[in-house]
């Protein structure tokens, strides 16, 4: 204790001015600031002061060193231990100096006089102290060993090095890579970025503890023990890394907790739900996997959200559900590093169908470096299988829509107009894509017939000019479109509900339903009947109408019917209500309208894939989703829900 | 002077050195010499620039771990028991390693603390007596002043053992002549053991009992000061211009 405070007094002495010079000149820059009209926060020139001292004292073994005179110290019968116990002492010291120095420097430079307000120090600056006078302390014994072994280096010990430095940097490129990819995949708050600068800190810490015990006054030892040190700890963060990684982004079915959404692929074969897992950050983590909803097996599919968040699944389908294609999320370091270097597509597409075939996006597709995604990528695979859609948009030009074939390369592509954009599209073979384009402002819309092979467009039908439809669904072959139009935000106000013949000489859209009304709800039924819901509150009127749009049925449903489903059984469709808080679907006869069955605490799933459900009895057709977020299957109209995946 | 000190001194030994090699890197600077520093005895180490003479010496101060062998001090070994053992060691070394920015008599209070005993009267004594001011600032002392002064820190701890690395580096000719033939003489005379390096063949010929002079790293001759000169009936200075092959002048 004697000795230690014997080193931690003469440290002060010798340093003292200097920390507290910094700590008064810290104190002014708030007030010097201001003459310039900036704003800088006392706890930031606190932070400034305090890293100063923290700065001085952590170089003092370095320096010491550097000079000679660390064996001032080491040829004295004091202990490392004593002699670092001092230094600790002595950067308490200095760093009070520097508080008394900011105190009395920004006391009296006050533009109220003597403001005699302390700044508290909090955690952070102890943290800035702490982290600053690591990192001095090690480079400063790093830079002192190497400074003093000032020699010629023979030609194999530069390659030695060399090589030696080429390992550690692609070791430590590799542990990045996989660590960013953790992290931003996988972690909203960065715990996982403070545990491993901590470690780093840490690591720095005890090998130069090791260096300064191990080597004392010799400059190769401690070289070679923070050598030893760093890369000892390099290892065991890569290794670490890797495991997390691994553990983290890989889960297996087991590991689900719970469900953030799910889909029902086409075919209803197979649906695709993001979920909670054991591991992760919750509210950013939600690994997508693929339920076989014959067998209730789930499979991890490396396409979570990511930036896109949960809503929008980045599993593209054709219209059949036979081919699918999804953003293989690869570590994202390497996929940024790759492109920058090769400035090719790096960002791979992965088709289901037999060996996974790479899928390279065209090479001047716009990719957000922001997001680390295309900016509003959308695909579309041809049913076929040998022909994609490709569209996205850059902030410059507006859309831009690709073919591309895995065996013939890109076909085509075009432009749409600026501000037009894509409301939705459907190929109606493999040579014609239909896409229904928002044009610009309150322009209405345009569906326009695309030569896949040539790009060349043709307009097939344009609706009013200032009809604006929220939803725009095209059936399954593609001639027909339902326009629903209702004001946002929702409200009694003017809602038309139409149909649109687009194989018609002159296609005009059919007003199903024209009113006031709250909210309003439609969609094709697998006969080619349409199905309207029209929301008035307190109660809901369901009203059928035949595929050439006379009134079928009308049936008044009750209160909080809100959302019309798929259909889970032939002429049978799901209507889902949210009454007080409570999910609840009931299945209604669509030739009748009466209302079969009543499932309360469940909801149906999100209707993706623009439109096109799962046919009537697949299994996809009959899932809901729970109220505590499981996945369940409707086996019939009368039976139990059974649950799927979390029993 | 000392007394005579014989030739096997194994159970008297203050120091004792066995098979001690440094590396550094792959450069061998000292290569498996043993010897005995009997207590009480003046041990001089000579050599040309880059023997290992300050190697050896970081090595007695624990300062350097070996290579392979080891030094025992008081029959404790220097590197692992450095705190231990050099309790009861001076040391003086070759430049002053006192931090510049620093008064003289903040370096007195630290040694001060450093040591179970110090004779704070004495290291006054001796400061007066070198005639440098303990309000003076380290840096504004000259080599010389420099030199003392650590010497003077050295005796502060009356050590057992007092190491000089090339003490009279900094000092004049009667300065260098009164330090040999004084202040050695009486500390020796009083029971200190001294172990020094010095190119001042000359101030040594007249205190060492023994020498030790590396070449190439190997201890070429380990010898009682009067023996080998009157075997070799030669002076001090040709004996070590023969041992280390007379080429260059001495260092």
């Amino acid at each position: 204790m004697r000795k230690a405070l014997a080193v931690a007094t003469l440290d002060l002495r010798r340093q003292w001015m200097a920390a507290g010079a910094f700590g008064v000149a810290a104190g002014l820059i708030p007030a010097l600031a201001r003459y310039i009209a900036a704003r800088v926060e006392p706890t930031n020139a606190v932070s400034f002061a305090l890293g100063v001292a923290a700065l001085i004292a952590g170089a003092t073994f370095g320096s010491d060193f550097a000079e000679g005179k660390s064996s001032f110290f080491f040829a004295r019968p004091v202990s490392t231990p004593s002699i670092v116990a001092g230094r600790i002492a002595a950067l308490c010291g200095l760093c009070a100096t520097a508080v008394l120095g900011f105190t009395a420097a920004s006391w009296l430079s006050g533009h109220q006089g003597l403001v005699t307000s302390l700044v508290p120090i909090t955690t952070r600056h102890l943290q800035i102290v702490a982290a600053v006078w690591i990192v001095s302390l090690f480079f400063s014994l790093a830079i002192a060993a190497n400074t003093r072994q000032a020699r010629r280096k023979e030609f194999a010990e530069f390659l030695i090095g060399g090589a030696r430095v080429a390992v550690a940097v692609a070791i430590t490129a590799l542990m990045l890579g996989l660590f960013v990819d953790l992290t931003m995949r996988a972690y909203a708050v960065p715990t996982p970025v403070k545990l491993l600068t901590w470690s780093y800190a840490a690591a720095a810490f005890l090998a130069s503890l090791a260096a300064i015990e191990l080597g004392r006054t010799d400059r190769l030892r401690i070289g070679r023990v923070l050598n030893v040190g760093m890369y000892c700890h390099g290892a065991l963060a890569c290794a670490v890394v890797a495991i997390a990684w691994a553990y983290v982004l890989h889960p297996g079915a087991g590991a689900i907790t719970g469900l953030a959404n799910a889909f029902s692929a086409p075919d209803g074969r197979v649906a695709y739900v993001y979920t909670h897992v054991d591991r992760g950050d919750p509210t950013v983590f939600a690994p997508a996997f693929s339920v076989d909803l014959g067998s209730g097996e789930a499979q991890r599919v490396m396409a979570d959200g990511g930036f896109s968040g949960l809503d929008t699944p980045r599993i593209w389908h054709s219209r059949d559900g036979n081919i699918r294609v999804w953003n293989e999320r690869t570590p994202l370091l390497f996929r940024y590093a790759r492109r920058i270097v090769t400035s090719a597509s790096t960002f791979r597409i992965r088709t289901s169908f037999g060996d996974a075939t790479p899928f390279a996006m065209p090479e001047d597709a716009d990719f957000d470096w922001n997001t680390f995604e295309f900016r509003n990528l959308d695909i579309l695979p041809a049913s076929a299988g040998d022909l994609f859609a490709v569209r996205w948009s850059d902030r410059a030009t507006g859309q831009h829509v690709a073919f591309v074939s895995p065996s013939r390369g890109e076909l085509s592509r075009l432009r749409l107009p600026t501000a037009q954009f894509i409301r939705t599209w459907a190929f109606l073979e493999s040579t014609r894509l239909r896409v229904v384009a928002q044009r610009a402002g309150a322009g209405g819309l345009e569906f326009i017939d695309i030569d896949t092979l040539t790009g060349s467009t043709r307009t097939v039908a344009t609706t009013d000019r200032g009809a604006f439809y929220r939803s725009v669904t095209l059936d399954a072959s593609a001639q027909r479109a339902l326009l629903l139009s209702i004001p946002y935000p929702s409200g009694p106000s003017d809602a038309t509900v139409s149909v649109l013949q687009l194989d018609a000489p002159q296609p005009k859209p059919m007003a199903l339903y024209s009113g006031k009304a709250n909210n309003a709800d439609a969609s094709f039924l697998a006969d080619g009947r349409i199905a309207v819901l029209v929301r008035q509150p307190p109660t809901a009127d369901l009203r059928v109408f035949s595929p050439d749009g006379k009134v079928a049925l009308t049936r008044p449903l009750g209160e909080g019917f809100s959302n019309l489903g798929g259909e889970p059984f032939a002429n049978v469709f799901w209507v889902s209500t949210l009454v007080r808080g409570i999910w609840n679907v009931a299945l209604i006869d669509a030739r009748s309208g009466e209302m079969l069955r009543r499932l309360s605490g469940f909801r149906t799933l999100d209707n993706w894939d623009r439109g096109v459900p799962p046919p009537p009895g697949s299994p996809g057709a009959h899932l809901l989703m729970s109220t505590d977020r499981k996945l369940y299957l409707l086996p019939s109209v009368t039976d139990d829900p059974r649950p799927l995946l979390l029993h | 002077m000392s007394a005579t000190v014989e030739s096997t001194m194994t159970d008297g030994a203050m120091v004792r050195v066995h098979n001690l090699s440094v590396q550094y890197g792959k450069r061998r600077v000292l290569d498996g010499i043993s010897f005995e520093v009997a207590r009480g005895s003046v041990y001089a180490v000579l050599g040309r620039n880059g023997a290992g003479k300050s190697s050896l010496i970081r090595c007695l101060l624990g300062l350097q771990k070996p290579s392979a062998g080891h030094v025992l001090v008081q029959g404790a070994d220097a590197w692992t028991h450095r705190g231990r053992v050099l309790s009861s060691v001076g040391y003086v070394p070759e430049t002053s390693d006192a931090p510049g920015a620093l008064r003289v008599r903040d370096i007195v209070a630290f040694h001060e603390s450093m040591y179970s005993r110090w004779n704070r009267s004495a290291v006054a004594d001796r400061l007066k007596r070198f005639g440098i001011p303990e309000r003076a600032g380290v840096s504004t002392l000259s080599k010389g002043q420099k030199a003392l002064l650590t010497l003077a820190l050295a005796l502060g701890n009356e050590p057992a053992l007092l190491i000089l690395d090339d003490p009279t580096l900094g000092l004049d000719v009667v300065a260098r002549n009164d330090f040999f033939s004084d202040f050695v003489g009486e500390l020796a005379d009083h029971g200190t053991t001294v172990i020094l390096t010095t190119h001042d063949l000359l101030g040594v010929e007249g205190i060492a009992d023994r020498v030790g002079i590396l070449q190439g790293g190997r201890l070429a001759l380990d010898e009682e000061l009067a023996r080998v000169k009157l075997d070799r009936s030669q002076s001090l200075e040709q004996i070590f211009m023969d041992v280390t092959g007379r080429s260059g002048g001495l260092s």
